[in-house]
């Protein structure tokens, strides 16, 4: 492939990284303020849905033009292709992030068991974003075997999750059933905390998709 | 962006029969710009307008104006032999003289005077086969034959030789039709290398490789000049739907 193809190529590969070290450092913003017990802090996170829309629309308009102009093939095709769907996972996952902030500040209230809540909530945004950590270092990554490793970590960070997410929905029923009069509470904390749920679904959903581009095979969509 | 090419009202028959319709298109500095279009639309024949290569066909008749620099090239006052030297040409078929290597490239600047035997022909040899990116192949045999190299070589020895003369402006008719994929790639890159310095202008019938090199392209159908814009915008949302339909190949 000509030199300019590769120089697109890589244009497109760091605008993606930038949508998901955005994405990562809201992630570390909110995983400081549940750990210094901070919580008004989960305002403070920097993230854009518009700006991420508007910059994943624009990812996808070059990989458009990427695609008509250079008809790449094999590898070069299933990049392309990865990374037109791997926008969207990171637009989804900027959503679920922002989601989880907002709706975490507002449902933690005293009322609640703040104590059980912080402990599990604390590895499970901790398993959520290290599994997009993971799934985003595979976009430089050459080495088959390493993809693979990278795919597997990714894959048991989002068990982790289900696993925790389990845990506490199990205990946030029992703390309902216990008082109803707090059930929109706990029921509001529950969503907020899916979403983190939801971003390490994403997360196995773009190693997967960075894994089908290096190694092959075929698109399977989590 | 400076316009290094500019085409206004151009028509041109072949006896009676008329190949091109009022073309008007500016040709942009340092830029690459495809002509693309179904055989017999009149791309060659526009190409061949801008260094009077036309003049060589007795039936041509030409009305119009093509400017280069500002300057018309069908004036009576312009000498052929100099626009030739500005705006030089690489064709289909690589076509080295029946000489050697270093004398291929040597022989137009000493005929114009560029320069005179000796170091500076040597410097400008070098040079030429250095910007067509083929010295390092050639450099210990540039006494051995033009014609003893690949195909691939000779094409990049022919744009050495078009170099050579300092052109503003180099048309390609179809310079890598003749070629193996490899040999087409590094006339590609090639390509990409020289517009830096000069405005190439080429024919393709290889729709790819338009997109892939090409800043600009211009669609000829039936002789008229159908859909002309950047390169991305011709085969990302064309406006004309001719030109759609030809570049995903639903008519030919």
């Amino acid at each position: 492939m000509l030199k300019v193809y590769e120089e697109k190529l890589e244009a497109i590969k760091a605008d993606i990284l930038e949508i998901g070290h955005e994405v990562i450092d809201a992630m570390e913003v909110c995983f400081r303020a549940l750990q210094n017990d901070h919580i008004c802090d989960l305002s403070n996170i920097e993230l854009s849905e518009k700006k991420i829309l508007a910059k994943s629309n624009e990812i996808d308009n070059k990989i458009i033009a990427t695609l008509a102009l250079y008809a790449p093939e094999a590898r070069d095709l299933r990049h392309l292709v990865s990374y037109l769907k791997i926008t969207n996972e990171l637009v989804r996952t900027g959503a679920n992030a922002k989601d989880f902030a907002k709706k975490f500040k507002k449902s933690f209230s005293d009322d609640l068991n703040t104590k059980m809540i912080l402990e599990y909530t604390i590895p499970l945004l901790k398993s959520a974003l290290l599994s997009l950590k993971t799934a985003l270092s595979i976009v430089d990554e050459k080495n088959e075997k390493h993809v693979e490793e990278k795919c597997r970590r990714v894959i048991v960070e989002e068990s982790k999750t289900d696993d925790i997410f389990s845990m506490i929905e199990k205990n946030i029923l029992k703390l309902i059933s216990q008082d109803l009069d707090l059930s929109k509470e706990y029921f509001d904390m529950l969503k907020a905390l899916r979403r983190l749920e939801k971003i390490a679904d994403r997360s196995v959903s773009i190693a997967n998709l960075l894994q089908y581009a290096e190694v092959g095979g075929e698109i399977v969509q989590s | 962006m400076d316009v290094k090419v500019k085409i206004e009202d151009l028509n041109l028959w072949y006896g009676a029969n008329q190949a091109l319709h009022n073309i008007n298109i500016d040709l942009y500095d340092n830029k690459i710009t495809a002509l693309i279009g179904a055989s017999g639309c009149g791309k060659s024949t526009f190409l061949r307008c801008l260094n009077r290569m036309n003049d060589l066909v007795g039936s041509a008749r030409i009305e119009g104006n093509v400017l280069v620099e500002g300057v018309d090239i069908y004036d009576k006052s312009i000498d052929v032999v100099s626009v030739r030297k500005r705006v030089g040409m690489v064709f289909q078929q690589p076509n080295p003289f029946p000489k050697s290597i270093y004398e291929n490239i040597a022989y137009a600047p000493l005929k114009h005077g560029i320069v005179k035997k000796g170091s500076d022909c040597d410097e400008l040899v070098e040079s030429s086969l250095k910007s067509a990116g083929i010295w390092d192949e050639v450099k210990e045999k540039l006494q051995a034959p033009g014609t003893s190299l690949s195909g691939g070589q000779q094409q990049r020895l022919c744009i050495a030789r078009t170099i050579a003369v300092k052109p503003d402006v180099i048309l390609m008719d179809e310079p890598t039709s003749a070629l193996d994929p490899i040999s087409t790639e590094k006339i590609e890159a090639l390509m990409l290398e020289l517009k830096e310095k000069y405005t190439i202008i080429t024919v393709t019938h290889n729709m790819q490789q338009a997109a892939r090199i090409a800043d600009y392209t211009a669609f000829f159908h039936l002789g008229e000049l159908i859909e002309y814009d950047e390169t991305e915008t011709i085969f990302v949302n064309p406006k004309v739907k001719k030109t759609e339909d030809y570049i995903t190949g639903r008519f030919g």
